[in-house]
């Protein structure tokens, strides 16, 4: 039976969220103070702080943050990647009663000033020189950014002021008004703004998306409700924390007081887990994608009898997993096969991150089935998580004890879902957003004044109430990274600087880059072949001349310079005709047909991946 | 074949057929147009249209199996006001099943310009279609609500961002006005 709701508003089986996030870290503070809270990197090896000594960074943040003027719910942007600084500025800025904008340390000048200036943000903390440097030649546009606060760049003292200064301030401030953090702290109510986090839309620009404290006070009570997490577990942290994704383990983290080992450099995840040794981590679909294809692409490699025993131990590990989610026990033959398989090929795997892991958690994009099922069979169960940055990225996940792949779980306690007649995914519950920044319209379109949010993703609702996310109704496509791209935008432009082009049709959802079929104008190529002097002039022969080829290639580079570096093309095929109506590519009024071309061009989409698999 | 029509917000204009003088018209009409409504228009980002393009949205209008027309707005001081176009094409493989395509330019958007053109365009339906299969962006409600008023819909996520839309029409003596 496939049912249209699940999940409950009743959220007595959870605990009261705190008051603020302010709160939740005062009150981890007081619980655990001498309890480990992160580790970080230093030169060569680890550091590691207790509640207790990251209480005193981030209060004495916060009184700088207060010497400096800010007022309560004002916005402090953050442009850094993932590291111990990006967290003791947030817990600074939630002690402090402002709202944090989270900027991503990739995103492009432009972006960066438009997300300043729409949130209105007064201080910024800026992770480096080249942070630095974009906020300096969008400064005109900035007028009411006061403060820039460097982690690791060059302080100028008028402008931008080193994290150092930042905290002589506090000090000072500390001393004259010794009360003046726990003040702001108590000040802050559930409805006060905690979190800007800009998402892009399919046009213009993007919307700043308005999460109160509330959102994140909940989701950390709603972790600990379904109980998969202790103070005794340990979590590798690499997501970039500008993301709802990485946002919300800060809060689920400091609700349940695990400790964190935080480093955001992707290339150093491999090396840090052997150290670490964690119990967890979450990363986007992508991450499992690059551990599991590294591995497979290494030992097809190595071949022969390596290649066959690990075949065959994934093959038994397979059978063990299927075994036990249809609650069956193994056979005793198939057991001590798999104690062999486990003890050859299995347990290295595991050992490869850290031999610790008691699951993974996949969120911000689809995870491939096929990819969760090799995890499995290697004895690393992946929990696959659903939510948006509107619902504060957390409103479903699978739990362990009832392991499925392909859904996304129930909803956590206290969030309802519905799927509407178009099949369409509505979330309700205290972690979706207040609204878009100062977007009314925008915000009526997706959020009801009975408070139901429309995801604009498709799905269903399982006989067990596990949401299966089936479709997606938005004309945004997501990467297997999570990141969204908005494929219309890049097509106009494409248009506009390729006099050839006709037709440009982004490709990424589900993959780990984009990609693009790419038709031309008949009359227009026959136009150029004859001014370059080309024999042929009927459509197919030039498409498939090299000459057009080199020239498209051109406008596809000249395209990825005005692109943000996720959403750029890295491969495109030329089709050998223009898309018609006649082929069905068309409706017969000229309407693209875009599922239906992705479906004719599988292969030669396929083509451009190297036999990668989708998400 | 010209007829006058009142709009919902008062404003009078005429529908009539969309000609081969008009090219240029839907050219420079098409350049007025938002990023979204020419989104919506050909559910891929066209900046421009081609010649290519206009060869089919004029002279492939041959009255039998593609009918298209414009509506201009008659403002009290004067002039014609070029403000929509709709058309609906009959498939060829199916022939009693046609696509429809309704632009409006944005500054005369929500005055019910749409409507009437949708209305006239089902009373003058090539013979023979009791059907329209159609595809809308679904961020489109304003469209999906105006076909809805033609009759039986029935709407199905394409999972490209679009809907498919099919639209079981009444007999054209019941709609006939």
């Amino acid at each position: 039976m496939i049912t249209t709701t699940t999940g409950a508003a009743d959220n007595s089986s959870c605990p009261t969220p705190a008051v603020s996030v302010a709160r939740m870290f005062c009150d981890r503070v007081a619980a655990t103070p001498k309890a480990e809270a992160f580790r970080f990197p230093t030169n060569g090896g680890w550091a590691s702080v207790t509640w207790g000594q990251t209480e005193e960074t981030v209060k004495t943040t916060a009184a700088g943050l207060l010497a400096l003027g800010i007022q309560p719910e004002e916005r402090v942007g953050i442009a850094s990647a993932t590291r111990i600084e990006w967290l003791y500025a947030d817990l600074a800025i939630m002690c402090a009663g402002a709202a944090t904008t989270a900027v991503y340390p990739s995103t492009g000048g432009d972006d960066v000033a438009f997300i300043l200036s729409d949130s209105g943000s007064r201080i910024v903390f800026a992770e480096d020189d080249a942070q630095i440097a974009k906020l300096r030649a969008q400064r005109d546009h900035l007028p009411d950014l006061l403060w820039v606060v460097t982690f690791d760049g060059e302080a100028d003292g008028e402008w931008v002021l080193s994290l150092d200064d930042l905290l002589a301030l506090g000090a000072k401030h500390l001393v004259e008004n010794p009360t003046a953090v726990d003040e702001a702290v108590a000040a802050v109510q559930p409805e006060h703004l905690a979190t800007l986090i800009y998402t892009s839309g399919t046009t213009g620009r993007p919307k700043g998306v308005e999460l109160p404290q509330r959102c994140w006070t909940y989701i950390g009570a709603g972790a600990e409700a379904i109980d998969i997490l202790s103070p005794s577990d340990l979590q590798y942290l690499w997501l970039p924390l500008s993301h709802s994704f990485g946002k919300m383990l800060e809060a689920v983290q400091l609700q349940i007081g695990f400790p964190t080992a935080v480093d955001g450099r992707m290339d150093k995840i491999v090396e840090n887990l052997a150290v670490v040794r964690p119990t967890f981590m979450a990363g986007p679909p992508r991450i499992f994608e690059k551990v599991h294809g590294k591995i497979v692409q290494t030992v097809q490699e190595e071949g022969g009898i390596r290649y066959r025993l690990f075949t065959w131990a994934f093959g038994v590990g397979n059978q063990v997993s299927q075994a036990r989610a249809q609650g069956r026990q193994p056979s005793r033959v198939l057991q001590a096969q798999h104690a062999l398989a486990d003890r050859l090929v299995l347990s290295k795997i595991r050992a490869g991150l850290g031999g610790r892991i008691r699951f993974l958690v996949s969120g911000s994009a689809a995870l491939s089935k096929d990819v969760a099922t090799w995890f499995d069979a290697a004895g690393l169960l992946v929990l696959e998580g659903y939510a948006l940055t509107e619902t504060s990225a957390a409103a479903c996940i699978v739990r362990p004890e009832d392991p499925t792949f392909g859904v996304v779980g129930p909803p956590l306690v206290g969030t309802e879902i519905k799927i509407a007649g178009d099949g369409e995914i509505f979330v309700r519950g205290p972690g979706v957003m207040r609204g878009y920044h100062n977007l009314p319209e925008a915000t009526a379109e997706v959020l009801g004044a009975d408070g139901w949010f429309a995801t604009g993703d498709v799905g269903e609702i399982d006989e067990a109430g596990r949401l299966r996310i089936t479709d997606r109704k938005k004309d945004l496509i997501k990467t297997s990274g999570g990141k969204y791209i908005a494929p219309q935008i890049i097509e106009v432009m494409f248009k506009a600087v390729c006099p050839l082009a006709s037709q440009m049709l982004v490709h990424a959802d589900g993959r780990n880059y984009a990609s693009a079929l790419i038709t031309l104008d008949p009359e227009a190529l026959a136009q150029w072949g004859r001014a370059q002097g080309l024999r042929a002039t009927d459509y197919p022969s030039l498409a498939g001349n090299p000459a057009v080829h080199t020239y498209v290639r051109a406008c596809v580079e000249e395209l990825n310079g005005r692109l943000n570096r996720w959403e750029t093309i890295k491969d495109f095929r030329i089709l050998d005709h223009d898309l018609s109506v006649e082929q069905d590519e068309l409706t017969p009024s000229m309407k693209v047909k875009r599922k239906v071309i992705e479906t004719k061009y599988e292969s030669l989409l396929d083509s451009m991946y190297d036999g990668q698999s989708r998400g | 074949m010209t007829e006058r029509v009142r709009l919902r917000d008062g404003t009078n204009a005429v529908i009539r057929p969309l000609l081969p003088t008009d090219r240029e018209v839907l050219r420079e009409q098409y350049e007025y147009l938002s990023p979204e409504s020419r989104f919506h228009r050909f559910l891929t980002g066209v900046p421009h249209l081609t010649e290519t393009m206009l060869d089919r949205l004029i002279d492939d209008v041959d009255g039998v199996d593609h009918v298209a027309l414009a509506l201009f707005g008659l403002p009290e001081d004067g002039g014609e006001i070029p403000a929509g176009v709709a058309r609906i094409v009959r498939y060829r493989d199916r022939l009693d099943t046609a696509d429809v395509a309704v632009t409006v330019t944005d500054e005369w958007q929500g005055r019910g310009v749409a409507s009437a053109l949708l209305e006239a365009l089902i009373r003058r339906r090539p013979e023979g279609i009791r059907r329209i299969i159609t595809r809308v962006a679904a961020d489109n409600p304003a469209s999906l609500a105006l076909l809805r008023r033609l009759g039986d819909l029935t709407v199905r996520p394409a999972g490209d961002g679009c809907l498919d839309v099919v639209v079981d029409l009444p007999d054209l003596s019941s709609t006939a006005t």
